[in-house]
């Protein structure tokens, strides 16, 4: 394991992560963050070309685990896109997986968790785009943040981020999609970064 | 492994974040592990704006920190709240917050039927061009006319006047008119000359003597309406409620007269008798300011009270002694008329019954009596005339306009002519969507309106949305209508949005403003940036060349020497009024816009339309042997089926039950608390629902709080809670003066043996998570 970066050092309480770990993490929140994000031109275009593909075979042979099948056969783009609304949007007897931090922390949306994460984003140099047509704490938002702060070498902060407002649900979400995932692609990916978070991502 | 051996995912950098300039990060040891400090704690705005939880348009105050509505309070400055507001006033926070909450544009799923509930997403711009595009072709294909808009609620100013008018479609409806107020408007309109209004013009503040008929105050609550009457019952004034049902106005009268449903007008008419007979009326005013006394005094000679005692099941002592009472406080003695007014089809007439009355107790423009309400005055935006000025008349509008036929070049109404009244019956312009009789409606857009919980006949309008070939719901929850639609459109809540300034008809009159507190939650947007954008797609730019909401409101506030920044500091803007006759006396003006200008007490305009021209007793048909007649009201803390999937408003009310007296359920083996399904007299079922078996009720009756029962899976909270009083409405009779929707003609039978809803703890649906 190598020592958290000096740039955001969390203090002697905080995590010790090392960069091969965060280079997995990044990867992993890149993936949570184009997934479930609304599907658009992006993930037609990550799927066709192959690249979410590629980067989940990366991350499989990383946590050594097997590779997920579903960007190597995925449903039609069409048919994703109906999945998405049933579990993230709208759906008959509820959406059975909303995205987002605070309904898990606060039971209730835009709760304290929210005007938390607000802050903490803030002082991590981070603000929601006014372009972002969703919660602040949705999941994507999240682990983009997560990626965002790795890709710039600020592995801490990353670190942190993911520890307080990833780590803590993702696994019990995963299941919640899992079971409600009807077409299997959702709920397949789910699981898989469940595993990957679970090596690479520490809990706060 | 290396960073680079990660490709990079273009769906993930489509930017949900911004980086701060460099150096804006805070440089703390951990700067998570700060302490969470209370929503009160840090900087808290007031926003005012009103209400939206029910339609009496409070004026509140809302709080705000963090970008969140935490709290809403009601505005002591507005003369609609006064300062307090009602459970769903403060509970409608919940509302925004609801996960379950329209997100985002949604199209049906191609190959899927209307009803399966399958969407897919879908950008605002495709959204609106997909409607666009429909509505043109059924433009091109049937006419303009041949779109129909349903709208209820604030917004409804965009989709039921504004952007119908620019279409040039006449039909529009609103459930306001004909499944609510439509006869009392009409009555009025052709009694006073004068309509109701969205605000009862009742001077409670002076009032000695109140008889409700039908009138759930209390329960059916509207907040100032509530305090005023509360205070006149504090300050002494006396109350009668006539009702079937032990209601709780019921509870604070002095007299409750328990009478047998769909009798009404013959309590009126001994009351009527009564009161000319013994020459009780006051005569200087009726000489003043009426028409018609000879032709009244010969009409009710014959209803005596001993006539309507074996009618109404009421003792002849009571009906007489209330009528010498009213006369004995008059003028300060009102029969204030309610809102829901749409019972057994002749409502017009027992509405016009109402009126008479008090025209006799010369209360009419008196203190203690009716106030005349003004609208404030205020220019409407300087667009090009409309190609149709709208019609569908409102809970606030002139729902009794006149009869005549004005040349527009358009197609009227396919509801034209199956009623007296010039505005629209939501109901009737179903069927032309099913038959294209007198010619197609091929298209609907229905904003804010729950088809299934207030048209009857859902199963008829379910046909009917099926045949369309565009269908369009905006709301702001999927609720049981919503999810049969090709297009749903989310429109932000009332505490994300502007809308168009309220204008309210009062003793002071008064403009509301609604303003934003917050920015709209997912991608939901504005109804009137939803009607501006389509507008812009159809092609009706010149009917929307405001760039913005602000740019529209700040127009129309100049009109008034006064301004958007202004309002917004202020919130309302209260002008002067003239309430009483006297008022008007000393400006030489006459407030009745009837024909004769005066009080008709004899329509000579009914007359010549071929109907009677004072009021008349119909008997109520009676139901099936075994059946009991299905009356329906509210609750104090839900509007209509619009809030019952509010979890804050749940806690209190969950669920509804149906009332039956003791003695009926004891013959059928039931008891309190059993499960029974709901059969109405055309093999229709709804339910389960409890059984609450109370002496509050007569015994040829059943009673059902409006707006449960919905099947609307995608609400959480509201799916499968209590039974629908408007499933069990398979029949209506049609006012044929006012074309309201007579709806307690439905009659129902308790089917015992129905299973207790296994349904999850309220409490747990409101701790949503995964």
């Amino acid at each position: 394991m190598e020592v958290l970066d000096p740039l955001d050092p969390l203090g002697p309480q905080g995590p010790v992560f090392g960069h091969r770990s965060a280079d997995a993490l990044a990867a992993a929140c890149q993936i949570v963050a184009a997934l479930y994000r609304s599907p658009g031109e992006g993930l037609r275009d990550d799927l066709e070309s192959g690249r979410l593909r590629a980067v989940s075979d990366a991350l499989a042979r990383f946590a050594g685990l097997d590779a997920p099948r579903g960007p190597h056969a995925p449903p039609s783009f069409e048919t994703l896109r109906t999945v998405y609304v049933s579990l993230f949007v709208s759906r008959a007897g509820g959406v059975p997986a909303p995205p987002y931090v605070g309904l898990v922390r606060d039971r209730q949306l835009m709760g304290p968790s929210v005007t938390r994460l607000r802050s903490d984003l803030e002082a991590l140099g981070l603000r929601i785009s006014p372009e972002w047509r969703e919660l602040p704490d949705h999941l994507a938002a999240v682990a983009e943040g997560v990626e965002l702060l790795l890709e710039r070498g600020r592995v801490g902060a990353g670190v942190a981020l993911a520890a307080n407002y990833l780590s803590p649900w993702f696994a019990r979400y995963a299941d919640a999609v899992a079971e409600a995932d009807a077409s299997g692609f959702y709920g397949e990916m789910s699981r898989f970064l469940r595993s990957v978070l679970k090596e690479v991502a520490p809990r706060a | 492994m290396k960073r680079r051996e990660f490709l990079k995912l273009s769906a993930a950098s489509v930017g949900a974040l911004m980086l701060a300039p460099e150096g804006q990060a805070l440089k703390l040891p951990n700067p998570l592990a700060r302490a969470p400090r209370a929503w009160y704690e840090g900087e808290v705005s007031t926003v005012l704006t009103y209400c939206e939880n029910c339609f009496w348009k409070c004026g509140v105050r809302a709080s705000v920190a963090d970008g969140r509505v935490w709290k809403v309070d009601g505005y002591e400055a507005n003369p609609k709240s006064r300062g307090r507001l009602c459970p769903r006033g403060q509970g409608a926070v919940a509302q925004t917050y609801d996960p379950d909450r329209l997100k985002r544009p949604l199209i049906r799923v191609e190959g899927t039927a209307r009803g399966d509930g399958k969407y897919r997403e879908a950008s605002w711009d495709e959204a609106l061009s997909v409607i666009a595009s429909g509505m043109l072709a059924i433009k091109e294909r049937y006419g303009s006319e041949s779109m129909a808009f349903f709208a209820h609620g604030s917004g409804d100013t965009w989709f039921g006047d504004y952007l119908p008018a620019a279409w040039a479609t006449p039909n529009v409806g609103k459930p306001s008119v004909s499944l609510c107020t439509g006869p009392r408007e009409t009555a009025a309109q052709w009694t006073f000359g004068r309509g109701i209004g969205g605000h009862e013009p009742i001077d409670w503040e002076n009032t000695d003597y109140m008889v409700l008929i039908g009138h759930h105050i209390g329960e059916d609550t509207h907040n100032t309406q509530l305090q005023d009457f509360s205070l006149a019952l504090k300050r002494g004034a006396k109350l009668v409620v006539v009702d079937p049902r032990f209601s709780v106005a019921a509870s604070k009268a002095d007299r409750w007269m328990p009478i047998r449903p769909g009798t009404d007008t013959a309590l009126l008419l001994a009351w009527l008798h009564v009161l000319i007979t013994e020459e009780l009326y006051d005569k200087a005013y009726v000489e003043r300011y009426t028409i018609g006394i000879d032709k009244l005094t010969e009409h009710v000679q014959p209803y005596t009270p001993e006539w309507a005692a074996p009618i109404t099941d009421l003792d002849p002592d009571a009906i007489r002694a209330v009528a010498r009472e009213l006369a004995a406080h008059a003028p300060r003695a009102v029969l204030p008329p309610g809102r829901h007014t749409v019972w057994y089809g002749n409502d017009t007439q027992r509405m016009r019954a109402v009126y008479l009355i008090n025209a006799l107790l010369g209360n009419y423009g008196v203190e203690g009596g009716f106030y005349l309400a003004q609208p404030p005055y205020i220019e409407k935006y300087p667009h090009p005339a409309f190609p149709l000025e709208p019609a569908s008349g409102g809970c606030s509008g002139a729902s009794g306009a006149a009869a005549e036929t004005i040349e527009t070049g358009y197609r009227d109404a396919v509801d034209h002519g199956t009623f007296f009244a010039k505005t629209t019956a939501v109901q009737e312009l179903i069927p032309a969507m099913i038959t294209g009789e007198p010619y197609r409606i091929a298209g609907l857009v229905a904003y804010g309106v729950n088809l299934f919980h207030s048209i009857p006949d859902v199963e008829r309008t379910k046909e009917a949305l099926k045949k369309l070939d565009l269908y369009v719901a905006i709301d702001v929850l999927p609720m049981d209508h919503v999810m049969w639609a090709d297009v749903i459109l989310p429109e932000a809540t009332y505490l994300e949005r502007y809308d168009d300034l309220v204008e309210i008809a009062h003793k002071t009159p008064f403009i509301e403003l609604r303003q934003p507190a917050v920015a709209p939650m997912w991608d939901t947007k504005p109804g009137w940036w939803i009607a501006r954008e389509l507008g812009h797609k159809l092609g009706l730019q010149e009917y929307f060349d405001w760039p913005d909401i602000e740019t529209y409101l700040d127009k129309r506030l100049a009109s008034i020497g006064s301004s958007l920044e202004q309002a917004k500091k202020v919130g309302t803007l209260v002008q002067r009024g003239r309430p009483y006759l006297t008022d008007w006396e000393q400006r030489n003006l006459d407030p009745f816009g009837t024909p004769s200008g005066k009080i008709e007490l004899y329509s000579q305009t009914f007359a010549d339309a071929g109907f009677d021209p004072m009021p008349t007793f119909e008997p109520p048909e009676e139901g099936p042997v075994g059946s009991y007649r299905l009356l329906y009201g509210r609750t104090p803390v839900h509007t209509f089926a619009k809030t019952q999937n509010n979890w804050v408003l749940m806690e209190m009310h969950g669920d509804n039950a149906v009332w039956i007296h003791p003695a009926e359920a004891k013959a059928q083996g039931l008891a309190n608390g059993d499960y029974v399904w709901l059969e109405n007299q055309d093999g229709v079922r709804d339910g389960p629902v409890a059984v609450f078996a109370t002496e509050r009720l007569r015994r040829d009756c059943v009673y059902l709080v409006h707006g449960f029962g919905h099947r609307a899976p995608d609400m959480k909270v509201a799916n499968g809670r209590g039974a629908s009083d408007t499933a069990l409405m398979s029949r209506y009779r049609l006012d044929p003066i006012s074309g309201g929707a007579g709806l307690r003609v439905n009659f129902v039978k308790l089917v015992p043996g129905a299973p207790r809803p296994r349904l999850p703890r309220l409490t747990r649906l409101a701790e949503r998570s995964v």
